[in-house]
């Protein structure tokens, strides 16, 4: 913040009353003179009613438009516009579960058990549950659309196949105003907890490069369908190498750098470059992913319990040399607030190859020293270690199991 | 549940720890003010509005916007250095594209000092002037 030209304090630290208060943004950016807002992740990004306050504030939203935002931000919705523009979705009907649970009891006996109950509103891991056999599924229903109703404000619900031990890949893409869309390349970011991604990585190991081009251009081609602009991220789950989309972020995502230094593109300055009406600077035939990428998230957290742990930072040494970029606002002596998420910094690092990334991790995470709070350090380090990680290609529950192996939340 | 007021000794605690100036929990029936001074936590007696006898106070921007001393119709500042106000008199206002929002005094007494040049852009919370009590009523 201190090297901005311009920093307004819009309100008190709750974000309720600072980056979740629309008009208090609209007033600093009237007042700073700013033209145009970039959301960032997280808060406002994905609100359509900001992106129209902020367009008839008579300033450029960075991001896409509010129509896109609302399709995608209905999960049935988006699964619709999905199968049009022919990206693969997980089986089940894309439309809303009816009242009549004779109707519900066909649909899920069609996918198959076992399935999965999701809202409508839901997303991000929220709103979900799986069902085992036909004899859960009354129940289960009732419950999910009464969690449905009181957290979305939304009690539609639709099903969909579980898939049992699935990776998360995500590709990158990002459109401009005048029609063209490109895919960047894949990221698999399946090492998570709780619905929160620990490392991310790209390419995603193990997947066959046609396979991943095939998906990327339809991602691409959804894009110009829709009308989309700026970067937004498909995610998917895959199993047995079968990509199956669960939903798209309309926003710029934490762990994009992986995609920055793998694709050789600033994504932010894209952003911008497309929010101010300028034509792609890139074509697909230009994008190549070179080498491979990590990004750890780096959170002030106990690496045990996981409980957030705010304070002053006393002693804060990163690591560096070639391949090795850190991305942080926090330094020596900064107090990390209660108030917002933990994340302090990502540490990413590149190389030409999967395994040389890697030793680079290892290295850089070794020289990465940070004093005064708890930080999630430790559990990267045991993870780097992981010869299933190092393998590559583990399910989105391979850390959860792990951790309950070694008792652990 | 119990009330905080059962918990002063240990929010004393936590807050002499965590190093806070002020504790403030406002509930429908009841304020509590706990102030850490450094030496010592003590409870300030819980009345909403800010009495009249506490010491010299600083008036802060209620949003972000350009302070204007005076109104953008007239000429002269609204309040100057020695001026005695009024609970909600305008001390000065902030200016967000054609909006001019009013900075009222939250009390009544003199403002001794202001803070911020005319036309300046400030953030929520910037310091723009400094009122003390008004003379005879200081405790």
């Amino acid at each position: 913040m201190g090297q901005a030209d311009l920093a307004l304090c819009i309100g008190p630290a709750a974000a309720a009353q600072s980056y979740l208060n629309q008009k208090a943004i609209l007033f600093a950016a009237e007042v700073s003179g700013a033209e145009a807002i970039h959301p960032g992740y997280g808060f406002l990004s994905e609100n359509a009613g900001f992106v129209e306050q902020v367009e008839a504030a008579g300033l450029t939203f960075i991001g896409p438009t509010a129509a896109s935002m609302r399709i995608m931000g209905d999960k049935i919705a988006a699964k619709r516009a999905m199968r049009a523009a022919g990206v693969p979705c997980v089986p089940g009907p894309d439309e809303a579960l009816s009242d009549d649970v004779d109707v519900v009891r066909a649909a899920a006996g069609e996918i198959g058990y076992p399935v999965i109950l999701k809202a409508a509103g839901g997303g991000g891991g929220r709103g979900m549950r799986m069902v085992e056999s036909e004899s859960g599924l009354r129940d289960a229903l009732l419950l999910t659309r009464e969690e449905a109703r009181r957290a979305f404000g939304n009690s539609a619900v639709y099903v969909e196949k579980f898939l049992g031990r699935p990776r998360h890949v995500e590709i990158q893409v990002i459109a401009d105003t005048h029609g063209d869309a490109v895919w960047l390349g894949s990221r698999d970011c399946s090492l998570q907890r709780r619905h929160q991604k620990v490392i991310e990585e790209a390419p995603a190991p193990q997947i066959e490069g046609a396979l991943v081009r095939e998906i990327g251009e339809r991602c691409a081609e959804a894009c110009r369908q829709i009308g989309y602009r700026g970067v937004g991220t498909f995610e998917f789950l895959v199993e047995d190498n079968a990509f199956y989309f669960i939903e798209m972020n309309t926003r710029l995502q934490v762990e994009h750098p992986v995609t920055e230094v793998t694709a050789a593109i600033d994504l932010v300055e894209a952003q911008i470059r497309v929010a101010q009406g300028e034509r792609l600077p890139f074509r697909q035939d230009d994008i190549a992913c070179r080498g491979h990428a990590f990004e750890c998230r780096i959170n002030a957290e106990d690496p045990d319990s996981f409980v957030p742990s705010p304070g002053v930072i006393d002693i804060w040494q990163m690591p560096g040399g070639p391949g090795v970029r850190i991305d942080s606002h926090a330094s020596a002596g900064y107090r990390v607030s209660s108030y917002y998420d933990s994340l302090l910094g990502k540490l990413i690092v590149h190389g030409a190859t999967r395994d040389e990334a890697l030793a680079r991790l290892r290295v850089a995470l070794d020289e990465a020293r940070i004093e005064g709070i708890a930080t999630n350090l430790p559990l990267h380090r045991r993870l780097v270690a992981d010869p299933d990680f190092i393998r590559g290609g583990v399910s989105i529950h391979h850390l959860e199991m792990k951790l309950r192996r070694s008792g652990q939340p | 549940m119990s009330s905080p007021l059962d918990h002063v000794d240990q929010l004393s605690v936590w807050l002499k720890d965590a190093g806070l100036a002020l504790l403030e929990l406002r509930g429908p029936s009841a304020t509590l003010r706990l102030v850490n001074d450094g030496a010592s936590v003590h409870v300030v007696e819980g009345k909403e509005s800010v009495s009249a006898d506490a010491p010299s106070m600083t008036v802060r921007a209620p949003s972000p916007g350009i302070f204007l001393d005076r109104h953008p119709l007239h000429e002269r500042a609204i309040v100057l250095i020695d001026a005695n106000v009024r609970a909600d008199d305008p001390l000065g206002f902030l200016q967000i594209g054609p909006l001019v929002l009013a900075v009222p005094a939250p009390r009544a007494g003199t403002v001794t000092d202001v803070l911020v040049a005319h036309g300046t852009i400030v953030g929520y919370g910037a310091s723009l002037f400094v009122l003390d009590p008004l003379e005879g009523e200081t405790a």
